[in-house]
């Protein structure tokens, strides 16, 4: 009988040392797995820390997150749009990332070769994603169209990258600036019409996506977001019919206020015969840098409002904070 | 009957343009729009500089006369290349005008900044022209069979062109080259129409050698026993034609579909005679395209692609004239 008590009880001591072996491995394996839900609706199982990405957009996020060593290749577009990543690039050769061809045209070969364990990428290019995915690799398509999305954004790549609390810092500098912009146009009374001119002059921001909220956001009214479109073309009469008294260009655009100014068809609309046609700087709105945008239109809109407000200043502050560079440095190193 | 028909589409122009002119994003009263109109040809009284009097005079007049020179030219160019290739799928961009012009605003979107872009889509769109008779000639003869085979070579190349220029220059840039080569009159003006006249003097040759196609059109060895000298007179006709597409073209963008629809249309209602032909198609393919444009940018809040728009509406009408007509169109 005490032998048999015996047994059972070194049975069951094993058991319990079985038990906590299997219980402390589950949870390693748990806490190495991620499972992700991108915009495509598509759960993605990600293995975390990821430690080679390719990351087609979003780029501006490495410096942020600081995931330098953690990405083996960038779109060929973060070398030639992005001022924040051709800095440090020239600052530092080694941080330079392997190109994998254009956003919407990928080198497929070329990200083979790098055998990412993921690709981040954008929503676009179906066809590419499912080569991709069929030749084994994971991709997590993106296509923030509101604060909330890029956030989501931000946060799901500090938790693939283990940069959970760096991603809750950027996303706590941006919202300090959003704060700030919500609290001095909350008291505006006669909001100002406002609209977002595109890659070309009769192309504008419609109601859908990031560009509508943030105009929304500086207390302005873009009259175009009753269409329910990303963009649209419209006629001018249809500009002149909405009046704005604020017009931004995007950065990239190919012409610039002194195009609107010339052109006598714009004359009667009230930005152009107050002068109030900005270009806005070439950064990317799917960046930390949105809420930096955000700024400068709310400061172009309501001048008397942000009128104490050093938009440089605030810059250089949040750049040193959130991608750990001078705004000044970086500067020197946008497109102009 | 068919008289009347005639005299209708001739003047159709005139009466579809005038009409685009009530239509618009802002409204406007009728009264006031024929108001400003009468006062701007007869002066009666000086009208203050109002938004209402800027979109009649500087917006929807230079686009409707805009949409009425492309659309003509289109259309004329879409029935000569038929008559002259015998081939009723051809269209204005069949040596490659399309392509080239693609790629002239590619470069010059892309690299050239400083560059008009008009001025390279046309020197592109001639370049490819000349590039596809210069193919068609290296075999010696230059046949119908060759110059839409280099036509085809050609474009395949400045489509090449265009692709590695989409895949070098950044998104912005690539997004401005896409908007461009979707074709839209929605940045009109009367510079754009004043530069779209330099089309008129191709116009009239055309014009005054209309008779000379149907002869063409009946082949190489009927033409050449009426004394024609087919090979000269064919590469006149494809040269002109060609200017008259690739200005259109670099003006306005790639709108497809109208050089190659016209013709037939026009030719299902009055007959093959390239003498009334000619100038039906023009003044119908310039009444098309005006309506086209006019429903493209008042049926939403937002312009539709005009090619869309003349894809989708003159489909059905074209199916309804097959199938009335009933019988074969293609032969002087």
């Amino acid at each position: 009988m005490g032998i048999l008590q015996r047994r059972w009880k070194d049975i069951f001591r094993r058991s319990k040392i079985q038990l906590l072996v299997f219980l402390l491995i589950g949870k390693i394996c748990l806490a190495s797995s991620l499972v992700v839900k991108d915009k495509r609706g598509k759960k993605i199982k990600v293995s975390v820390p990821v430690r080679r990405a390719v990351i087609v957009i979003s780029y501006e996020l490495i410096p942020a997150l600081n995931i330098w060593d953690q990405v083996v290749g960038v779109s060929s577009w973060a070398n030639d749009v992005c001022g924040i990543y051709r800095a440090f690039v020239h600052m530092r050769r080694d941080l330079k990332k392997e190109e994998v061809g254009a956003g919407i045209s990928l080198n497929i070969e070329q990200i083979l070769k790098l055998n990412p364990d993921l690709i981040i990428t954008w929503d676009y290019n179906r066809e590419s994603i499912r080569f991709l995915e069929e030749k084994g690799l994971k991709v997590i398509a993106i296509y923030p169209e509101s604060i909330k999305e890029l956030y989501d954004v931000i946060r799901m790549q500090g938790k693939i990258f283990g940069k959970e609390k760096r991603a809750e810092r950027v996303i706590g500098e941006m919202e300090k600036i959003f704060g700030l912009i919500r609290k001095r146009v909350k008291g505006i009374r006669k909001r100002k019409k406002v609209i977002h001119l595109g890659g070309k002059p009769t192309r504008v921001s419609c109601g859908i996506g990031l560009t509508d909220e943030i105009i929304r956001l500086i207390g302005g009214i873009n009259p175009a977001g009753v269409i329910k479109k990303r963009y649209a073309d419209v006629s001018i009469e249809r500009i002149i019919k909405w009046n704005p008294d604020v017009i931004f260009i995007w950065g990239a655009a190919g012409y610039d206020e002194k195009w609107i100014y010339g052109n006598s068809q714009f004359r009667f609309i009230n930005a152009v015969k107050k002068r109030r046609v900005f270009k806005l700087p070439e950064w990317s709105t799917w960046s930390p840098r949105l809420s930096l945008i955000a700024l400068y239109m709310a400061k172009k809109t309501y001048p008397d409002v942000f009128s104490d407000i050093d938009f440089e200043k605030v810059a250089d502050r949040f750049y040193r904070s959130v991608f750990g560079i001078s705004f000044f440095e970086v500067e020197k190193y946008e497109r102009h | 009957m068919k008289d009347i028909k005639k005299a209708l589409i001739l003047i159709s122009p005139i009466f579809v343009g005038l009409g685009a002119l009530f239509f618009g994003a802002y409204s406007i009263d009728p009264h006031l729009v024929g108001k400003i109109l009468i006062n701007e040809i007869i002066h009666l009284s000086d009208l203050k500089d109002t938004p209402e009097k800027a979109i009649v005079l500087d917006i929807r007049l230079p686009r409707v006369l805009l949409s009425a020179t492309v659309g003509a030219y289109l259309s004329g160019s879409g029935v000569v290349l038929q008559a002259v290739f015998r081939n009723p799928l051809v269209d204005p961009f069949i040596l490659g005008i399309s392509a080239g012009a693609a790629f002239g605003c590619s470069i010059t979107i892309g690299f050239l900044s400083f560059f008009p872009i008009q001025i390279m889509a046309f020197l592109f769109s001639l370049v490819a022209v000349f590039s596809a008779y210069i193919i068609a000639k290296t075999g010696g003869d230059v046949s119908r069979l060759s110059l839409v085979l280099s036509g085809v070579v050609v474009s395949a190349f400045f489509t090449a062109l265009v692709s590695i220029v989409k895949f070098l220059v950044d998104p912005h840039k690539l997004q401005s080259i896409v908007y461009w080569l979707m074709g839209s009159f929605s940045l009109s003006n009367w510079r754009y129409f004043k530069i779209s006249l330099l089309g008129l003097p191709a116009i009239f040759p055309l014009f005054l050698m209309r008779w000379r196609l149907n002869i063409i059109s009946m082949g190489d060895e009927e033409a050449k026993a009426l004394g024609i000298d087919v090979k000269k007179e064919r590469i006149i006709f494809i040269l002109l034609s060609s200017f008259l597409a690739a200005i259109a073209t670099s003006i306005c963008g790639i709108i497809g579909w109208i050089g190659l629809m016209v013709p037939h249309l026009v030719r299902m209602i009055v007959g093959p005679d390239h003498r009334d032909l000619f100038p039906l198609s023009l003044t119908f393919g310039a009444s098309f395209m005006i309506a086209a444009d006019t429903f493209s940018r008042t049926i939403t809040r937002f312009d539709i692609p005009v090619g869309i728009i003349t894809a989708l509406s003159g489909a059905p009408f074209f199916v309804y004239l097959m199938r009335k007509t009933k019988r074969e169109v293609w032969s002087a």
